[in-house]
């Protein structure tokens, strides 16, 4: 009976993304830790994605919002259209 | 008496203001979520339809861009819930593919990861990184976008992104883990250093 202890990083990504789901069962919990001691390659993987969910995180706070990427305005038809259906609305 | 939000002048609501005032902003709000054109402009209709509605339960204590904001965001997700609900997710297997491109055969990185230069903490002010950020995210496809932007920016339970979407929660985490790996990448491509280049 061979016991598997070590997983791939292919396997441990997986769990360092998940981790930032929902809670990892023990046994997961272990295998990854074991893993972590390992390869410092998933070390940083998982700094990273928790650092990019932080942050991403932080970015769309209200407050935070910065100017928009996209240039395209509401086209002039579509405003119109908006004006006339709310006009429309209280009517 | 009905409080009036204090923009409004001499008491009496102007919406044509408001479209003029707020309307390419929560455009460009929905774009960013939505990446359809003509779903965003129905979603900025809808929220504006919906916000004269219930005018008079706008109570001022919070800007009316951040008001009108809350109920387009709820006016995104009807629309993705209704998306979904006519176009059920049929691309799983592709994202678990995609997975797949990131390791070898035997379940390695085919990639050397290093700590990156800067720290993603210190870029919350950076307007370049966040115009490469949003490149980044355009290329991600439809589902694992979606969920990635329900989960990581709207900031919703995982079990409502589920229903939302019409998939398991096990599909979820292969989409989640999917965006998590092309966008890590693309980033550390286009924007942080890697050490140990």
């Amino acid at each position: 009976m061979s016991l598997k202890i070590v997983i791939s990083c292919k396997h441990a990504s997986r769990l360092l993304s998940e981790q930032l789901d929902h809670p990892l069962s023990l046994s997961q919990r272990a295998l990854l830790w074991i893993h972590l001691t390992m390869c410092t390659n998933c070390v940083f993987f998982g700094r990273q994605i928790r650092g990019l969910k932080r942050l991403i995180g932080l970015h769309h706070e209200p407050e935070n919002e910065l100017p928009s990427p996209y240039t395209a305005s509401l086209s002039t038809e579509v405003q119109t259209r908006i004006k006339l259906a709310m006009r429309e609305e209280i009517r | 008496m009905a409080n009036q939000p204090s923009q409004s002048s001499s008491g009496s609501l102007d919406p044509e203001r408001w479209v003029d005032q707020h309307g390419n902003y929560l455009y460009h709000f929905a774009l960013g979520r939505l990446r359809n054109i003509t779903e965003a402009e129905n979603a900025v209709q809808e929220t504006f339809l919906a916000a004269l509605k219930a005018r008079y339960t706008f109570s001022g204590k919070s800007s009316e861009r951040t008001w009108l904001t809350g109920i387009l965001k709820h006016k995104i997700v009807d629309t993705l819930r209704k998306h979904y609900r006519e176009k059920p997710v049929t691309d799983l297997q592709h994202n678990e593919e995609a997975i797949d491109q990131f390791f070898d055969h035997a379940g390695r990185s085919k990639k050397t990861l290093d700590a990156w230069v800067p720290q993603p903490d210190e870029l919350l002010e950076r307007k370049e990184f966040w115009s490469v950020f949003h490149k980044c995210s355009e290329k991600l496809p439809k589902t694992a976008g979606d969920a990635f932007l329900l989960r990581e920016i709207e900031k919703i339970e995982s079990k409502e992104i589920c229903r939302i979407l019409g998939i398991s929660m096990s599909n979820l985490w292969v989409l989640l883990h999917r965006a998590r790996l092309q966008l890590r990448d693309c980033l550390e491509i286009n924007w942080f250093v890697n050490k140990q280049n």
